[in-house]
């Protein structure tokens, strides 16, 4: 679970990095085709994140069972 | 009836003020008033509340027992011993120990508790770990029932609704809130699912917000390995939590706008980071693809060029071959001499008599030489 919410942040910032990669004048074509390449796959991934992730309240209680995770009700 | 004198009454009080329990040994809440330091070095004054008032004095060799120069006005809660000053027959409270009460004594507790806390190292920046800037899950501890908790959703469902909030209740004043907190913290650490928390409660009093200066929050704060968020009260509040806290906010909404990246704001960023990736391709391969066809239509004239020229110098190659070919001799009139199947090109060694072929262009005459001359003078060959 960590890890998914790390790469969130690890793909933007790579997508920027090669963003700005590709902006370099002298790197070569072949390069700049596989670097546009993952840059349109981590941006498929981001928007991908941002907009599929439906989040909700709730309430997390422990009890002698153990943990329990419950919806709250809410007006929003 | 027996008679005493003054001194014997006064003794007698005295004692039975000195074998009583709860006199020996009581703390009583009140206001400073006539308060006197005596050149002596003891501490002379009174208590008071609406009601009653009662004479105290503190010895010299008791000052130990109290943190701070008594002040007219001040509320207080003083312990010590009751007794009976036989000279004015004035009972007094031997005061061992003084203590600011209420107000007072909460800001004087704060400052102790901070003090010692700070010393153990609990408030370092080196210990605050950095915010998650895009967290999915953002824990909460604070009371269900408050207006900061719907606060925080409402401006978390604002700018990004793919965040999911976790409560844990907790009783945030009164009695127990600081274990209610302290325990919400722990349970949070726990259970894992949390990227951040934000631990707060709305404005309120002094008292109110007291539960967030207990020893116990300040070092659940400290201890938790998830990254912790104080919001508590409003702009102006400062507690230990917040000081422990590994980012304070001024009040829970601002904690909400922290840990909610701007769904749409980031949308726009990763976006627009994709058009620059495509343009930045895009004009390279126009470039490179400029420079190709130029390239190629250089290639391409220079090698039409050079073709071209070939072409005219084999021309004129051939030219000169076919005139020199035979055939084209043959046209204009010369003919081919042979003897026996052998070339004849000179007259030497040829013979009247000899039978002789003669090739014209279109055919041969079979001859038989009748006279050989030699040419006069030797010309050039064509």
């Amino acid at each position: 679970m960590p890890r998914k919410k790390q790469t969130f942040e690890d793909a933007l910032s790579g997508l920027e990095e090669i963003t700005r990669r590709m902006e370099q004048p002298d790197l070569p074509l072949d390069a700049l085709v596989a670097h546009y390449k993952d840059a349109i796959d981590l941006s498929r991934f981001l928007n991908k994140n941002l907009n599929e992730y439906d989040g909700i309240i709730s309430e997390l209680t422990k009890t002698a069972r153990g943990f329990e995770e419950k919806v709250i009700e809410s007006e929003y | 009836m027996n008679v005493f004198t003054v001194y014997q009454l006064n003794s007698y009080v005295k004692s039975v003020f000195e074998r009583d329990a709860l006199l020996s040994n009581i703390c009583v809440m009140g206001e400073i008033s006539n308060y006197k330091n005596h050149i002596s070095g003891h501490l002379y004054f009174t208590i008071k509340d609406e009601n009653a008032a009662v004479k105290c004095v503190c010895f010299r060799h008791n000052a130990g027992g109290i943190s701070f120069f008594p002040e007219n006005g001040a509320k207080v809660a003083v312990t010590g011993n009751i007794s009976l000053y036989e000279k004015t027959g004035d009972y007094q409270l031997y005061v061992t120990k003084m203590e600011r009460s209420g107000k007072g004594r909460l800001f004087e507790d704060f400052e102790a508790l901070k003090e010692k806390l700070l010393k153990e190292g609990l408030f370092d920046e080196g210990r605050k770990r950095l915010i998650p800037q895009f967290p999915k899950v953002v824990g909460v501890v604070t009371s269900k029932s408050g207006a900061a908790f719907w606060d925080i959703v409402k401006v978390i469902k604002r700018r990004n609704p793919s965040i999911t909030v976790l409560l844990y209740d907790a009783q945030v004043q009164g009695v127990g809130a600081g274990g209610r907190i302290a325990e919400a913290i722990y349970a949070h650490n726990e259970y894992g699912r949390a990227d951040c928390l934000i631990v707060g409660r709305g404005g309120g009093s002094y008292e109110d917000l007291s539960a967030f200066n207990e020893e116990i929050v300040a070092r659940a704060v400290a201890a938790s390995k998830v990254p912790v968020i104080s919001a508590v009260g409003h702009e102006t509040d400062f507690t230990i939590a917040d000081f422990a806290a590994d980012l304070r906010a001024p009040t829970p909404s601002a904690a909400a706008e922290i840990v909610s990246f701007h769904a749409l704001d980031l949308s726009a960023r990763i976006n627009a980071l994709s058009r620059k990736a495509e343009n930045a391709l895009k004009s390279r391969v126009s470039l490179r693809r400029q420079q190709t066809q130029s390239l190629t239509n250089r290639c391409i004239i220079a090698a039409t060029n050079r073709l071209e020229y070939t072409r005219n110098t084999l021309r004129f190659q051939m030219t000169i071959l076919e005139n020199l070919s035979p055939i084209k001799t043959m046209e204009r009139g010369f003919a081919a001499v042979t003897r026996g199947g052998v070339s004849v090109k000179s007259i030497s060694g040829v013979q009247n008599g000899d039978n002789i072929d003669i090739a014209l262009k279109d055919g041969v005459l079979s001859a038989n030489v009748t006279g050989v001359r030699e040419n006069a003078a030797k010309k050039t060959d064509i």
